[in-house]
């Protein structure tokens, strides 16, 4: 760790990531948040955002330069200590159905137990928080495949809070819920933020959570960041026509640093 | 709260049921047999070393059932991980081919006549972990060639090489005489008796070792349920437990092979069926898996000591004091098992 890293909650230095096709896939990727809070990375299909998450949480190793969290260089790190930093929660979180809601937030204890073989009153306590924070305590108990797909997903972020990290990565926990628990996974996050300092950075694909709940959006097109900025300057219908190419039409919101826009199709337009 | 916070308890329930079953196995198995000699009987002659029956007793028949023992707990813990680390309740030494590649190498050992001893093991038992290794090393290169290779795709493979080496082993077999063909048929069909004690007892370190790496990793195996990347981000290297796994449940099957050949439907079905008991935290699943694959081979064992009587008495025809071969036996109980097993599981 070097002193020009600092001790933000998220620092990317001229991040590069290729895959054997794609050598120049992503990058080069330059971002700092100083403060905690909710991050949302918007993009089209293909942008990296995936990538940019996996390359965050540690998952996959930069071949240029360096991810920070809270000062401490990500890849180099061993796997226990960044899963102490870091937790991760994939698009479609697997999870044998057998297992209760209770028992998968307790495997987030993990990192947590270097060589005890059971969980200790600390785990239990944990799980019991996480299980309330994420509103899920009522179903704690039973199996996963009982529960909806939306308190599956609640439950899969509730054990990503069990385990105790100051950075959430969450790859499109949305993307299959209806809007009340798309509402409740994104406020979730946001109390997270306020409440415990916790940094979530979420991608998604739904441009009005990110404008209503992320304090900062990132905007990413062919593996580079386009904008990154608040909601309100980010999310503008000509940034956004040129990245997702069609057009999009602002709506007029109460508050107008949350923004809404709705893409738009023109009679006798034909999508670019 | 009640689920988890019982987790210890249970793990204590299940282990001191299992051993104490264990336990009582062990404690009769002097007692059963094809000869006339009880229970009561072996006991009072525990320390009367000159006798006819201390010697059936203590000197043949405990020592089979410490050999079954040895060799379920081995293959039943060995299933288990397989079963876990490729995600499919398939995956055991013998459908992922390890037990045939195990199995040739012993056999091509002991037609070529490899008896020298190196560092304390003879021949057979390092071409039998040759060949284990050689199929596992196959396997891995199969699973690691394509990124997202299936547990099916795996499975087929391993039943593929499986196959070729039955093939090659009756090829061993046809080439060798019939002193040497009776041996390796009668090891091929699973044997208890086939090796001494003394090897038993030689291949306790590696599989000691095994065994306790395995059960060390019961906790980092929980993770694997959730999925590699989650495993990842939660401070388990996937790779790094699934090649020490995987090297050592070979191990451990190679060494069981070669002390009493290949032993089927164990690694199948003692896992799957405790599963259905104890549930699919590692922690308790494979210690207890362990335990009562110990457990089904030792009864496996008496079975195929007493079946043989008991059809010589309605048939009336003496069979002497020949056994079945054990890996006739564990198929016979364990095929129907799986088929039911199956069935309740709806296919999945």
């Amino acid at each position: 760790m070097t002193s020009d890293d600092g001790d933000g909650p998220l620092r990317l230095s001229a991040v590069r990531f290729g895959y054997p096709r794609r050598p120049t896939f992503l990058g080069p990727i330059d971002f700092t948040l100083d403060t905690p809070g909710l991050v949302a990375v918007v993009g089209p299909n293909g942008a990296g955002k995936s990538t940019l998450l996996r390359l965050i949480a540690g998952l996959l190793t930069p071949s240029a330069g360096r991810v920070t969290v809270h000062g401490r260089r990500v890849h180099e790190l061993r796997g226990r200590d960044r899963a102490g930093l870091i937790a991760f929660v994939p698009q479609r979180p697997e999870a044998p159905t057998d297992l209760t809601a209770r028992e998968v937030v307790l495997l987030g204890r993990y990192p947590h137990r270097r060589h005890a073989l059971f969980e200790t009153s600390e785990d239990h306590r944990a799980a019991e928080e996480a299980l309330r924070t994420t509103d899920a305590s009522a179903f704690a108990d039973r199996s996963l495949d009982t529960l909806s797909g939306g308190e599956q997903q609640r439950i899969h972020l509730a054990a990503a809070v069990a385990q105790d990290t100051r950075l959430l990565v969450l790859d499109e926990p949305t993307s299959a819920l209806d809007p009340y628990h798309q509402l409740s996974i994104f406020g979730v996050l946001r109390r997270l933020g306020e409440g415990a300092g916790v940094t979530a950075v979420v991608a998604t694909h739904d441009l009005n959570l990110a404008g209503q709940f992320a304090d900062t959006v990132v905007l990413l097109s062919r593996g580079k960041i386009v904008r990154c900025d608040t909601p309100r300057e980010v999310l503008r219908p000509e940034s956004l026509e040129e990245v997702y190419r069609v057009p999009f039409r602002a709506i007029a919101s109460e508050d107008a640093s949350r923004p809404w826009v709705l893409p738009v199709i023109q009679a006798g337009a034909a999508i670019r | 709260m009640s689920t988890s916070r019982s987790t210890s308890r249970r793990f204590a329930f299940h282990i001191t049921i299992g051993l104490i079953a264990l336990a009582a196995l062990v404690a009769i198995s002097p007692g059963i047999g094809s000869q006339d000699v009880g229970v009561s009987d072996a006991w009072r002659h525990w320390s009367d070393t000159e006798s006819r029956i201390h010697v059936i007793a203590f000197q043949l028949r405990l020592p089979r059932a410490l050999k079954a023992l040895v060799a379920g707990f081995t293959l039943a813990l060995a299933g288990a991980v397989y079963q876990t680390l490729f995600r499919n309740v398939l995956a055991t030494p013998y459908t992922l081919g390890i037990a045939g590649g195990g199995s040739l190498g012993a056999l091509i050992a002991i037609k070529c006549g490899f008896d020298a001893v190196v560092l304390g093991y003879s021949g057979d038992v390092w071409c039998s972990f040759l060949g284990a290794a050689a199929v596992v090393s196959l396997v891995f290169l199969m699973a690691r060639s394509r990124r997202h290779i299936s547990g099916n795709t795996l499975i087929l493979g391993g039943v593929t090489i499986g196959l070729f080496c039955s093939a090659m082993m009756m090829f061993v077999t046809y080439l060798a005489d019939v002193r040497e063909t009776f041996f390796i048929v009668r090891w091929m069909m699973g044997s208890l008796e086939a090796i001494g004690n003394q090897r038993v007892v030689g291949m306790l370190i590696p599989l000691c070792v095994s065994w306790g790496v395995l059960l060390w990793h019961a906790r980092a195996l929980n993770q694997f349920d959730v999925g590699d990347e989650v495993a990842a981000s939660r401070g388990v290297n996937p790779a790094v437990v699934q090649i020490l796994c995987v090297a050592f449940a070979s191990l451990a099957t190679a060494c069981v092979v070669s002390i009493c050949g290949p032993i089927g439907f164990v690694g199948l079905i003692v896992p799957q069926a405790v599963r259905l008991v104890v549930g699919r935290d590692h922690r308790i699943l494979l210690p207890v898996a362990a335990i009562w694959g110990g457990a089904f081979l030792i009864v496996c064992d008496w079975l195929s000591r007493v079946l043989p009587v008991w059809y010589g008495a309605f048939a009336g025809h003496d069979f002497g004091a020949f056994p079945l071969p054990i890996g006739v036996m564990t198929a016979v109980l364990g095929a129907p098992v799986f088929i039911v097993l199956l069935w309740r599981s709806g296919g999945e």
